[in-house]
């Protein structure tokens, strides 16, 4: 079931363009200056940021050599939204991911076709639990929306992400989360995330 | 949030409590002493738990700043069984952190006076999860022994800890979990592991 789910995920990642259902945006590449890496609980999945794309898969995607390359790039998505997009943004197949500062319960955002609402918070909205929804595969526009869950903090950007379960009593054995220090979609030049570089020294 | 902050700083004051009479270490042991700080924070931002030059604090969120946050002197103790393991506190009522290579699952070993069990592996034990278990007060013979569990990597250290539940079905929403890429008890010289930290 997992590894169908996961499949999925990649195939909507790495399928064939459809039509896009939204005209694309301006973007820019996103080029993290180290790479950024997700990896689950289980070591069964795994998600690296590099300057070069992301690879998203099992264990192997750790290694570049080994492992197919999406490129990333970062669209523009509304007051507040950071938002970058695995795949090219106007394959309606891609995946998008994002976050609306500040981080507030119930908020709802978008961007491109996958839409975002803020399920639960800790700490004043420091951090917060995200559920993602997308529309059907392009091949097939009856199927269910697909869930995601992310956990994100206000400074340190993505911290987490869940594509089988949500978060509400753990982080899953399958859900990926960060093996470093900051995450993809941070943002340490907000005033109230001085205290990340700080943290770091 | 502060419950939680306040259960936690309960169940490492009872560890720490726990312990009758030192038993001497069988290795010397050094003060730990991080090259630059180690963090885990739990999912709910209610635990902390920070490794530093200064020492080591446990507690909410406040503990991330030396200032406002007492320290522990923290030490490490290597055995000749593959056993590493870190004290946290005095000796004789230290919580201990251990891990030892190769990660075996099933296996059991020992530090001081905690136990530790490897109870699931993952990826042929690149790592896994481990059962602490610590001893029950002499002052309350009633209660149980303590369980924690930690996550642990191979290469990397202990990548989490909680002592509010088990990491059967994921890491719990008040389990402290690493951030930053290399945890404490990591081992750079292992067999596949240079580089790990790069």
């Amino acid at each position: 079931m997992l590894i169908l789910r996961l499949a999925a995920i990649l195939a909507l990642i790495s399928g064939p363009c459809a039509s896009a259902q939204q005209s694309a945006a301006p973007t820019a590449r996103l080029e993290p200056a180290h790479d950024i890496r997700y990896v689950s609980t289980d070591l069964g999945h795994v998600l690296v940021f590099t300057r070069a794309g992301a690879r998203f898969g099992d264990f192997l995607a750790l290694s570049p050599g080994i492992w197919p390359t999406n490129p990333v790039e970062i669209v523009p998505a509304g007051e507040g939204v950071q938002c970058i997009t695995i795949g090219p943004p106007e394959n309606s197949n891609s995946v998008q991911i994002a976050i609306k500062r500040p981080l507030r319960v119930g908020d709802r955002y978008s961007c491109l076709r996958e839409s975002f609402r803020v399920i639960r918070c800790f700490e004043d909205c420091r951090a917060a639990m995200v559920e993602t929804q997308s529309p059907g595969s392009g091949n097939n526009p009856r199927h269910d929306p697909l869930k995601s869950y992310m956990y994100v903090d206000s400074c340190r950007g993505l911290l987490a992400y869940s594509v089988v379960r949500d978060m509400t009593d753990a982080i899953p054995l399958s859900a990926m989360w960060l093996r470093g220090d900051v995450g993809i979609l941070a943002d340490p030049r907000s005033p109230p995330c001085d205290s990340l570089t700080e943290e770091r020294d | 949030m502060r419950k939680l902050g306040q259960r936690v700083g309960a169940v490492i004051a009872l560890t720490m409590a726990a312990y009758a009479a030192a038993q001497p270490p069988t290795t010397p042991l050094s003060t730990f002493e991080p090259a630059q700080d180690i963090r885990y924070i739990s999912t709910d931002l209610g635990s902390v738990l920070v490794f530093s030059r200064q020492g080591t604090r446990f507690g909410d969120l406040n503990a991330l700043y030396p200032g406002l946050w007492p320290s522990h002197r923290a030490e490490l103790i290597e055995s000749e069984d593959g056993v590493r393991c870190v004290l946290i506190g005095p000796r004789e009522s230290a919580v201990e952190l251990a891990i030892r290579r190769p990660i075996r699952t099933g296996d059991r070993y020992r530090c001081l006076r905690s136990s530790f069990r490897v109870a699931r592996c993952f990826n042929d034990c690149r790592a896994a999860i481990v059962e602490v278990e610590a001893p029950a007060s002499g002052n309350d013979s009633t209660r149980g022994p303590l369980k924690h569990f930690m996550y642990v990597d191979r290469c990397l250290g202990m990548l989490a800890y909680s002592v509010v539940g088990d990491m059967e079905q994921g890491l719990p929403l008040g389990a402290m979990w690493l951030r930053g890429r290399v945890g404490v008890l990591a081992d750079p010289r292992q067999p596949g592991c240079e580089g790990a930290d790069s």
